[in-house]
Parts: C-alpha cells; sequence; structure tokens
C-alpha cells in the first residue's frame, strides 16, 4: 500500500471529528436550523456556504458550545455546550468578527494565550508572524484589518488543534490579504490529522482548497457532498440555439441567460447525453450556489 | 492554575489604568502636596491646636489610609460593574470563548483580581505615601518649631504597626463586603453599566414591595434595608481605629487585631462568601448562553 493509500484508510477508520443528528435551533417561534444531519470526518476541508441568515454561524456555534440546541451533535466525542472548555483543548476558531482583545498588545496576546492554552506555541505565533507586518509591540486597538487576520490566523495555527472552524475570516479584507491568507492556510497549516471548516461568500477563493462542500439555505443543508463527486453529479452546459429546447426537457435545476447565451446546470445526468446540446462543462462552486440557492427544496437533497 | 492566573493577570493589563497609572498619579499628587507644603511653610493643620506632643506622622497616615480605602472602594464599584461586561463591550467574547477556560473561571478570575491585585496595590500605594509622609515627618520640625523633634525609629515603629493595622482591616472589609461587589459584578454581566443604579434600585424595589404587604411594621419600615444596613456597616464601632491610632500610646497591635477580628459577625461573613460565589456562578450560567450585549 502507499502511503496515500495507509493515510486515507486511516481517514476513514477513524470516528468522525462532528456528528450531527436532528440539529434544531429556535429563537423564540422562529426555527433556525431544521433538523440538520450530517458528519465531517477528520483530515477534510470543509466549506460551508449559504446566504446571509441561511443558518451557518447557528451551526458553527452549535458546533462549537457557544449556543445550545435541540438535536444531537457530539464534536470529538464532546457534547459541545455541555464541554466547551475541554473542547476547545483541540478546537480553535476565528469568528466572523474582529474578537483579540484590543487592549492587549501582540506581545502580551501571545503570552495571555501561553497562559491559558496548553496546545498554544508562542514561539510558532512568533515564526509565523515573522513575515508580516504585525509587530510584537504594537497594541491590538491598533491594528489594520489585514493585520488582525494576519494575527489571529498566527494565533490559531500556533495551537495543536483537531479542527479548527473559520467564520467568514477574511471579511472586510482585501484581495491580497484573502489570497495570503488561504495561501498561508492551505501551505502552513493542513496536515492529514487536521480538519478544517471555513464559511465565506467568496466561494471561488476557497475551492480549490476544499475537499467537501455543504451549501445551506434558510436552516437547510441543500448539499452535502465531497468535491470530486460534485465535480461527477453537477454538469454545466452553454446550449447551442439548436439544443436549447432539447437540453431544457433533461430538466436542468437551474437556467440563466448570460450574454445571450443559454447557461443550464443539471444534476445527476450523464455528460454524453448534454455533449450534442452545446458545450459542456464542470460548474465553478459559486455558478452552482446560484443555481442550487434558487432551486426549490426536495427530499433527497444534502445527500 | 496557571490559566486562572493569567486571567487574573489580563484582567491587570485590561484595567492597568485603575490598578497602577490611577494609584501612581495619586502618589504623584500627595508627594507634590507634601513638597509644596513643607517649602511654603503654610502647615497650619499640622500644628492646629497643641502641636507639642502630637503626633504628626500618625495622624497624617491615619488620614492617608482612610483616602486610599475610599478610592480603592469607589475603584472596586466601578471595575465590577464595568469588567463583567467588558468582554461583550468590546467584542472579544468570542475570542474568550475559543479559549479553553469555562465562563465561572473567567468571572472568578475578574472578582479575584478585583479582590487581591487593585487592594494589594493600593496597599502598596499606602506604604510609599506612609513612607512620604514619615519623611515630611521628620524634616518638618525644622521648619516649625513648635513640633517636638521627630525620631526616626519611633515613626518606622509606628508606620509598620499602623500598616498592620490597616493591612488587617483591609483584609476583612474586602471579605465582608465581597457580596455586595459580587451583586454588581453579576448584574454587569447581564445589564453592563445599568448594575449600577440596578445594585441600588433592586433592594429598594423589594424594600417597596414589603413595605406594601407588611404595611412598616418591620423595625425600620423594612427588613431588607434593615439587613442591608446592618449589612453595609463594618460593625468595627466596638474597635475605636481612630482612638487606638492617634492616642499617643504605643499600638497594641495583638489586642487591636483581636478585637478586629472578634468584631466581625463570621457566619454573616461567611454567609456573604456563599452569596459571592452563587451569584457568579449565575451569572457565568447567563454569559454561558448568550453571545450578544444589551448593555
Amino acid at each position: 500500500m502507499t502511503n496515500s493509500t495507509v493515510a486515507a484508510s486511516a481517514q476513514a477508520a477513524a470516528p468522525p471529528i462532528v456528528v450531527a443528528r436532528g440539529l434544531s435551533k429556535r429563537y423564540g417561534s422562529r426555527e433556525i436550523l431544521h433538523g440538520l444531519d450530517f458528519e465531517i470526518p477528520a483530515g477534510r476541508v470543509y466549506g460551508l456556504v449559504g446566504h446571509n441568515g441561511a443558518g451557518k454561524t447557528t451551526t458553527l456555534n452549535a458546533m462549537l458550545g457557544l449556543t445550545s440546541c435541540e438535536g444531537s451533535i457530539r464534536v470529538l466525542g464532546l457534547d459541545p455546550f455541555a464541554h466547551r472548555a475541554r473542547l476547545m483543548h483541540d478546537v480553535a476558531f476565528i469568528s466572523d468578527v474582529a474578537s483579540l482583545p484590543r487592549f492587549l498588545s501582540v506581545r502580551d496576546l501571545l503570552q495571555v494565550v501561553a497562559g491559558i492554552h496548553p496546545h498554544f506555541s508562542p514561539a510558532r505565533a512568533k515564526e509565523l508572524l515573522a513575515d508580516s507586518d504585525v509587530k510584537p509591540g504594537a497594541k491590538i486597538g491598533n491594528l489594520s484589518k489585514g493585520m488582525l487576520a494576519q494575527l489571529h490566523l498566527a494565533v490559531v495555527m500556533a495551537i495543536e488543534a483537531r479542527l479548527l472552524v473559520l467564520d467568514e475570516p477574511t471579511l472586510g479584507l482585501d484581495i491580497t490579504f484573502r489570497k495570503r491568507f488561504y495561501r498561508r492556510l492551505a501551505e502552513d497549516y493542513m496536515t492529514a490529522e487536521r480538519t478544517l471548516l471555513i464559511t465565506t461568500h467568496q466561494v471561488d477563493e476557497i475551492e480549490s482548497l476544499l475537499t467537501d462542500i455543504m451549501f445551506m439555505r434558510d436552516g437547510r443543508l441543500i448539499l452535502d457532498a465531497p468535491m470530486a463527486e460534485v465535480g461527477r453529479r453537477f454538469v454545466q452546459l452553454v446550449a447551442s440555439p439548436s439544443g436549447s429546447e432539447a437540453a431544457r426537457a433533461l430538466q436542468p435545476v437551474f437556467e440563466e441567460t448570460r450574454f445571450g447565451q443559454t447557461v443550464m446546470i443539471f444534476d445527476d445526468i450523464e455528460r454524453a447525453a448534454l455533449e450534442p446540446l452545446g458545450a459542456v462543462s464542470t460548474p465553478s462552486l459559486s455558478d452552482l450556489f446560484v443555481a442550487l440557492m434558487q432551486r426549490a427544496p426536495a427530499a433527497g437533497d444534502a445527500r | 492554575m496557571m490559566a486562572f492566573f493569567t486571567l487574573v493577570r489580563r484582567e491587570y493589563l485590561q484595567y492597568r489604568p485603575v490598578f497602577l497609572y490611577a494609584p501612581l498619579i495619586l502618589i504623584a499628587i500627595v508627594t507634590a502636596l507634601t513638597v509644596a507644603a513643607l517649602v511654603s511653610g503654610h502647615t497650619r493643620f499640622a500644628v492646629g491646636g497643641n502641636p507639642v506632643g502630637y503626633r504628626v506622622f500618625d495622624s497624617a497616615y491615619f488620614v492617608l489610609g482612610g483616602l486610599w480605602w475610599a478610592y480603592l472602594f469607589i475603584a472596586l464599584f466601578f471595575y465590577f460593574a464595568d469588567s463583567f461586561n467588558s468582554d461583550w463591550r468590546d467584542n472579544s467574547m468570542l475570542f474568550w470563548k475559543s479559549m479553553p477556560v469555562s465562563d465561572y473561571a473567567v468571572l472568578m478570575s475578574k472578582l479575584v483580581a478585583g479582590m487581591t491585585v487593585l487592594p494589594a496595590m493600593v496597599f502598596i500605594a499606602l506604604l510609599v505615601t506612609g513612607i512620604i509622609a514619615g519623611l515630611a515627618s521628620l524634616v518638618a520640625p525644622h521648619i516649625l518649631p513648635l513640633l517636638g523633634p521627630a525620631n526616626v525609629g519611633a515613626i518606622a515603629v509606628s508606620w509598620m504597626q499602623i500598616s498592620l493595622v490597616a493591612l488587617l482591616y483591609l483584609v476583612l472589609a474586602l471579605l465582608w463586603y465581597a457580596p455586595f461587589f459580587a451583586w454588581v459584578g453579576a448584574l454587569s454581566t447581564a445589564f453592563g453599566r445599568w448594575s449600577i443604579p440596578l445594585a441600588l434600585l433592586i433592594p429598594v424595589v423589594f424594600s417597596a414591595f414589603e413595605g406594601a404587604v407588611d404595611l412598616g411594621a418591620a423595625p425600620g419600615g423594612s427588613y431588607i434595608l434593615g439587613f442591608l444596613r446592618q449589612r453595609l456597616s463594618f460593625n468595627f464601632d466596638t474597635v475605636d481605629l481612630e482612638i487606638a491610632v492617634l492616642s499617643g500610646g504605643p499600638i497594641d497591635i495583638t489586642g487591636l487585631a483581636g478585637r478586629l477580628i472578634s468584631a466581625v459577625n463570621w457566619p454573616s461573613l461567611i454567609a456573604g462568601l456563599l452569596f459571592a460565589a452563587a451569584v457568579i456562578y449565575l451569572a457565568s450560567r447567563y454569559r454561558r448562553r448568550v453571545l450578544k450585549s444589551f448593555a
């Protein structure tokens, strides 16, 4: 067996990092999550994508023990809400708001985290910050958004965590910082033992990083699949003028006109059936997202 | 334990202006006032009445002690009203929640920082201003001949004795008033800075209901207010620190300490500490569930 085969079979044998069954959340009479069922295996990079208010942050909060929910959720075998402090030994996260304490200096922050977190390496954090614009003596309250993101990423990357959760980590950053952020994550952090879950609106920027994708709409998972399966399952067709009607008869999940061309997206169809009708390709994640967000939910979604 | 000490340290870092800078500024003001008074010779306060045999240092140090305690208790009140809500206010709540420490540990670290670090800093400041007062007492007779010659040894012994009395008084007073500070802190967790009026308003409202039901039959009009009045007074009248310190004779430290300790209503003090732990626990349950602040 090759090393990669051994690693893959070890991953398959390992228990999932996250298991959710019938996960629901209600604020008053309004139901935010509608009985989610999903598993996140070890060593994967998951993207959780959805519109604002789709329930992404609530799902993450349930996983991180920040909110109580109905149904069942286990992260690393623990009930997150009952055992948040214990869970945080092995889970790190960056929330969607700049949450670093502004009154500390960078140096103080590293010392404080080192004193609190047994799996944090200040030397590693300093190493990660060495080629950044963040200086140890700088006060966090005076850092720019980009510097804050670099600092927070360095802090979580210096934690030996089994699960890293990033909720809109690059919100408000310019393209240079975003590219640098994800490159660093991919190159310096990911290993076969680590699991990463990212939510972002800039899906195209993380597409190459992901092994799995989950789409959420109105508190429901409408897609939960490995990227390889997404590539096989969904097909985009730019229909030729003569092929449009025939393609429409094959029931695309989405159709739109772009620059005078008819573009359709199909779910679970043989490519060979579409090839005579126009140019066939795999849709980008953002195209697929737009397509699936507009489709009415059906039984069996999120498979 | 290391994590808990680090949390206490982060309180110090966050409230450094109150814990360190303000006492340093007050020390500088006391020093400047003392020097100005000595240089200008405007020391009527010190030589008022019968200056012969009057213990300038003791009275000065005693007054300084009173001022420092006033600063400490005002600062503690505002510290508890502010710090228990600060993680929401500065948007760092989610960062602290990403650390492997419970909400109860975080709030207890705030309580412990308020009850140890700030008092320790204020006590050190008292000692320093005591030394300044001692030096001034040594210099004063050269400027004001009415004063008898000061004795370095006597001032040093007096400084030590009054400091010990102040330390004991401080420890007992902090333990005695801990439930009030915990009450303000717990309210702050839920209501932010509104905890300042609410800390007073809630007992007043309850006593008003009590009065409406009881029609003022309780002694003093309200059992609740009566209890709070009793609980707010330190019950050290029997000790009379002022007489003990300013009597002119040597201070009987052992006797004074014994009287201070025996003046404490220990069952009430212990009940107060249990109340403090309970309200902090309830506040931690609230903090565990609520991510957004209404403050």
